[in-house]
């Protein structure tokens, strides 16, 4: 069973169960109703009734009452006075019925009552003497049932006389009179009737009065107002108004008064109220007088119903048709929705199992259900299959354009192997060729993943084939660049050779001299300069801007100023001979570029030495002579000014720093030593107080030791950190030996 | 404008009032550096401010360096002399003598500039 019958089922059944309770509750609904309706129609008709009755009674009946009845009729029943006569004499009713004067009596009572009798106040008016004889009867015109004053009429009462009698020991009573037709030719009269006795001064009962009306006329009257049929019923019997007018019951009401009767009788009740619903008429029967037992006398009440009834029919009719409508209305809409929902979502399934299928081209039916919109469930369940299925077309075009390229990239790899194939010989051709078959089979068959993975392979393995080509290629070319390096480095080499021919080989003999030259990259910018002549020695040490090949270049042009600038046959201060290079260094870089903006040319120290003098001087151009005695340890500092700059006038005049007997030793470095820098994030550069720490500190004072000592403390302070910079430290002292100087020759080395 | 540091060259931030150079500089080829800064730098001192603040805190530099740092000055000198108001302060660790001096030479050089030389335990922020 299908979810879409199951709901529709289930509706189906909800829907007949609201039917069924929806008739229970109506007839519940009714039965109360009805009940309610019995109930006020019983109460309606009772009071009215009694009311009619009572108000008949009051106004005729009453009014003859010794004790309550009207001024003037209470006279005649008083044996002390004569209201016949109005004077105050002896009552002459009283006297005519002591005396058995029955004519008189007879008169005196039709005096009372004629009028009311014709005037059908009262229907009769009966008087009796105490044994029960008739003293007097006088009835109505207008009679209907039999005449009281009959010979063949007999009143209930006649029956139980002496409790009749002893009825009235208390005075007057009210009581419901049947009188009976002993011939049967009428109809049994019923009737409200006061009686009362008649007493003698002395109290004693001389005569009974009946006076009565008869209640068929005030049935007619009830029977009008309240537009029903009423009739009389006696233990089984009933006596209905055409009774009394002689005329046929009309068949309904026969009919209706078997019904009520039958009714009274199977329920035990007379008392009742119900609807006959095959008459359409509401029964109803209630007492005839309060005073007299339902079982015994009481009046059936037909009220036709039948409209009430058709217009409750319909009612129910209409709402049966609504509910019916309704149901069947949502029924139908379920049904419908129902259906179309699940017809799409039987769609949306087709469409699903033929994409399982691999059929991508099913669409969903453009038409939409009943009710449906855009924004649905179902609707968002097909756009959601249907962006599936787009994706899976786009999906689908992908991977076929994908196998299109592979298979054109496998036609490539496959042309490339196998033109790598004809470059091969012998077996190794065979082996790659029949390779290269399997791989054809493989890639163009089974799935697209076997395909793709055999693609793969075939890629990978042209792919290994071309990587030991290329690697071919490449060791060919980084022997290339192996060689060039090789070339490059080996001209490095030779110029570093050359540098190092240039530095001075021997030193003079009365020097001791120890000097440590480190250029960065194997040549530098860094040289020192011995120049030894008889009377006199040139010691220079100089840092040439940049380093390197260029530091070099620039090193060669300052050493050969060096060694132009010297006036060896004149006297010459060591800042006159440091000017004069200066002068040589800036001409020779000014004319080779006029627009000479950078800072080519040195720094550095020069230092002559005047062996009959024993005096030396030093000039030094931003740099230092560092002299150790014994524990002192002094700084000589140059000008602050390099050598050939562009900042620098052709004519400036160096310092000559004069040291008149100098002993100890001296120490010339360039910034190579001091700015060696600690290798910190903020390093701080090794500085000039630290050789002078060190010359102090250090406990030999021999050049050697000196240069060996600064060297180890630089290296220490540096770390791991690479030289910056060309660097040369060179310390000298002097040999104290007055024989050395007298023989000392030029020694040296000229370039 | 900020040019960062590198290992051979300083870290360099411009904004029209002021000058904050800090690190160490050797580089290469300096013009090649100095150039772009020195064009920041006139481009700096072009403006209507009245004065300029340069803070330079350098560990090293070598002497193709220091021609940088002459041209630097030279242009400050000249907005100076142009009635900006010119603040120079080479900052430098009690410890480092070597900038120190170095500070020192530089002073000897300037005139129209406020040339201060400042102790400094920790970095410029």
């Amino acid at each position: 069973m299908t979810i879409k019958i199951k709901m529709l089922l289930i509706i189906l059944v909800g829907i007949g169960l609201l039917f069924i309770a929806n008739i229970y509750s109506s007839l519940q609904t009714n039965t109360a109703h009805k009940q309610y309706s019995s109930e006020e129609s019983l109460t309606a008709h009772s009071s009215a009734w009694f009311s009619n009755m009572d108000t008949q009674f009051v106004s005729n009946l009453l009014a003859y009452d010794p004790a309550d009845g009207s001024e003037r009729n209470v006279g005649f029943w008083d044996p002390e006075s004569d209201a016949f006569a109005g004077s105050t004499g002896e009552n002459p009713l009283f006297a005519a019925i002591v005396d058995k004067d029955t004519e008189t009596a007879e008169g005196l009572f039709a005096q009372v009552f004629s009028d009311a009798i014709m005037e059908e106040q009262i229907t009769f008016a009966i008087a009796y003497d105490k044994r029960g004889l008739q003293l007097y009867c006088e009835s109505s015109l207008y009679l209907v049932g039999v005449d009281p004053c009959d010979e063949s009429a007999q009143p209930d009462y006649f029956l139980k006389f002496g409790s009749f009698v002893s009825s009235l020991e208390n005075g007057s009573v009210r009581r419901v009179t049947q009188i009976n037709d002993l011939s049967g030719d009428q109809p049994v009269s019923i009737n409200d009737t006061l009686v009362f006795p008649l007493m003698d001064s002395g109290e004693n009962l001389i005569a009974m009065v009946v006076v009565g009306r008869n209640v068929i006329d005030s049935l007619e009257q009830f029977s009008e107002n309240f537009e029903i049929e009423t009739a009389i019923a006696i233990g089984e019997r009933a006596l209905t108004v055409h009774d009394y007018y002689e005329e046929e019951r009309p068949p309904e009401l026969n009919k209706l008064i078997r019904t009520g009767i039958s009714h009274a009788v199977e329920n035990q009740t007379f008392s009742y109220s119900f609807v006959a619903e095959e008459q359409g008429t509401r029964i109803s029967s209630i007492p005839f007088s309060k005073e007299i037992r339902a079982s015994d006398l009481r009046i059936l009440i037909f009220d036709d119903q039948a409209e009430l009834l058709a217009a409750l029919q319909e009612a129910e009719t209409t709402a049966f048709i609504i509910f019916a409508t309704v149901s069947l209305t949502i029924l139908g809409l379920v049904f419908v929705m129902t259906t179309s929902s699940f017809n799409r979502i039987v769609d949306a399934i087709h469409l699903l199992e033929k994409m399982g299928e691999g059929d991508l081209s099913v669409e969903i039916p453009a038409q939409r259900g009943l009710f449906s919109s855009k924004n649905d469930e179902v609707s968002r369940l097909q756009n959601t299959i249907d962006d599936y299925r787009h994706h899976r077309q786009e999906a689908e075009v992908q991977r076929r354009d994908r196998a299109k390229r592979r298979d054109e990239r496998d036609g490539i790899m496959f042309e490339k192997m196998a033109a790598l194939a004809e470059q091969l010989e012998g077996q190794a051709r065979d082996l790659l060729k029949q390779e290269i078959a399997g791989m054809r089979d493989t890639v163009s068959s089974g799935t697209d993943e076997e395909k793709e993975r055999a693609s793969i392979e075939v890629m990978s393995k042209a792919f290994s084939r071309m990587s030991d080509e290329v690697t071919t290629l490449i060791d060919a070319r980084t022997h290339e660049l192996v060689a060039a390096k090789d070339e490059i480095n080996s001209s490095i080499r030779y110029a570093a050779k050359l540098q190092n021919a240039l530095l001075p080989k021997t030193m003079p003999g009365d020097f001791d001299i120890n000097v440590e030259w480190r250029p960065r990259d194997l040549v530098g910018g860094d040289i020192y300069f011995i120049k030894d002549f008889p009377d006199r020695v040139y010691i220079a040490v100089v840092d040439c801007t940049g380093h390197g090949v260029p530091g070099a270049f620039l090193s060669i042009i300052a050493r050969s100023h060096l060694d132009k600038a010297i006036d060896a046959n004149n006297y010459q201060s060591a800042g006159a001979y440091l000017s004069t290079v200066n002068e040589l260094l800036k001409d020779t870089l000014s004319r080779s570029d006029q627009k000479n903006t950078s800072e080519e040319g040195f720094d550095g120290g020069v230092c002559i030495y005047y062996r009959k003098q024993h005096k030396l001087e030093f000039a030094g151009a931003k740099s230092s002579i560092f002299n150790v005695n014994g524990i002192d340890a002094t700084e000589t500092t140059g000008d602050r000014k390099s050598v050939g700059s562009t900042r620098m006038a052709s004519d400036f005049t160096f310092t000559t720093h004069e040291i008149a007997s100098p002993t100890g030793a001296f120490v010339m470095l360039t910034d190579g030593i001091t700015d060696v820098m600690s290798p910190e994030e903020k390093p701080i550069a090794f500085g000039r107080r630290r050789v002078m720490r060190i010359l102090r500190e250090s406990p030999d004072k021999t050049p050697s030791t000196i240069v060996k000592n600064i060297m180890r403390s630089v290296n220490l302070y540096r770390g791991d950190a690479p030289f910056r910079d060309d660097l040369t430290l060179l310390a000298f002292s002097l040999i104290e030996d007055d024989s050395e100087i007298s023989t000392a020759s030029a020694v040296g080395e000229d370039p | 404008m900020i040019f960062e540091a590198s290992q051979r060259t300083p870290r360099v931030e411009l904004t029209p009032v002021s000058c904050l150079i800090r690190g160490e500089c050797y580089p290469e080829n300096i013009s090649e550096w100095s150039e772009p800064i020195l064009g920041a730098l006139e481009e700096c001192l072009g403006n209507d401010e009245t004065e300029f603040v340069v803070d330079i805190e350098l560990y090293y530099f070598n002497s193709s360096s220091a021609k940088f740092l002459f041209d630097f000055f030279e242009y400050l000198e000249e907005s100076a002399e142009g009635g900006k108001s010119v603040v120079i302060n080479w900052r430098y660790r009690a410890e480092d003598e070597t900038m120190q001096e170095a500070g020192e030479d530089f002073e000897e050089d300037i005139s129209a500039c406020s040339y201060n030389l400042v102790v400094v335990e920790q970095a410029v922020a």
